[in-house]
């Protein structure tokens, strides 16, 4: 990747996320960055997943996904799902969660913010797949600061490809 | 489980973000430019990135006319920008350093960074549009904290 696109893509600030899913009793969380609220009427945001993951497929199947939003307290959450360990299915055991109300898939109780969507849109951009959701619960359970890119000595370039961020001072 | 709206729309507001304007331009020549925290990048190879443009927006015509659009991420001193290009009306541009770019789009001096796109695809999204542009041009002209968004206020690193 060009080095003044990394640096560019590096300086976009999100939030950090860990979009789930459950099929069939199976469960799965990954890392998330790539996430966007697109509408307020009615309320769909977007999540853009890699082609190649795992999660790709789950999501197009059930229509549905977790949008577990990461706190400050919450940063456990992202340590694992972004490392090695959490690259495997059913990879969920490690955490308590519950499986929402109304579509089934997990609710990480380290998360903030607990949101279940419905997918009612998708579209094939690039090596990612943009799903459009739209929340149909919520569980707000820590009144903390979301974890953003800004906390983490990464950003996530998409596939393997990583930034490692320059700490200044 | 029905969800009230109010809470709805206080829960979404806990998504972290950047703040960025989006610019471009219409075949006439006008200049428009609105401030958006709903773009997020969207694939790397090939590299795209998407904006949210509320469908009741002044700028929404241009943006639904030009194929190109620039986004500028705002430096943690640049609030006053942000709130400029945040409300409808004036001339948004008048007293603003920029230069235009190559996608003929402005790019604002003093942003962190900038990301020259090309529409390659407009998705709709309730009451806005989601733009899918790729990538033709970025930079980091200048070194800094970024400004960031989230609970319905401004922010920066350490709030």
């Amino acid at each position: 990747m060009d080095d003044n696109l990394a640096r560019a893509m590096a300086a976009l600030t999100t939030g950090i996320y860990v979009l789930t899913t459950q099929e069939n009793g199976r469960c799965h969380g990954m890392s998330s960055s790539w996430v966007a609220q697109v509408s307020g009427e009615p309320v769909m945001f977007t999540a853009a997943v890699d082609n190649a993951h795992f999660s790709n497929g789950v999501i197009a199947r059930t229509k549905a996904l977790g949008l577990n939003v990461v706190g400050r307290r919450g940063r456990e959450l992202e340590d694992y799902f972004y490392s090695a360990r959490a690259r495997r299915d059913n990879n969920l055991e490690a955490f308590e969660f519950e499986l929402s109300p109304a579509l089934a898939v997990p609710w990480l109780k380290l998360a903030m913010i607990a949101i279940e969507a419905r997918v009612v849109d998708s579209h094939v951009a690039g090596d990612h797949t943009i799903f459009l959701a739209a929340p149909a619960g919520v569980r707000v359970s820590d009144n903390d600061r979301p974890l953003t890119s800004l906390d983490l000595d990464y950003v996530y370039l998409g596939g393997r490809q990583v930034f490692a961020r320059e700490r200044q001072g | 489980m029905a969800i009230e709206k109010n809470e709805l729309r206080r829960v979404m507001g806990h998504f972290a973000t950047g703040v960025t304007v989006i610019t471009s331009i219409r075949s006439s020549g006008e200049l428009h430019g609105l401030t958006a925290n709903a773009f997020t990048s969207v694939s790397l190879v090939p590299p795209l990135a998407l904006v949210c443009v509320d469908k009741k927006a002044e700028s929404y015509p241009c943006f639904e006319e030009s194929k190109v659009f620039t986004v500028n991420v705002l430096a943690s001193d640049q609030e006053a920008l942000s709130r400029r290009f945040a409300v409808s009306g004036g001339q948004k541009f008048e007293g603003v350093s920029y230069k235009i770019g190559a996608n003929g789009a402005p790019i604002l001096d003093g942003a962190l960074a900038y990301l020259e796109c090309k529409v390659t695809t407009a998705i709709d999204g309730g009451d806005h549009t989601i733009y899918l542009g790729e990538i033709e041009q970025a930079e980091t002209p200048h070194e800094g904290k970024p400004l960031l968004f989230f609970r319905g206020g401004y922010r920066e690193i350490g709030d």
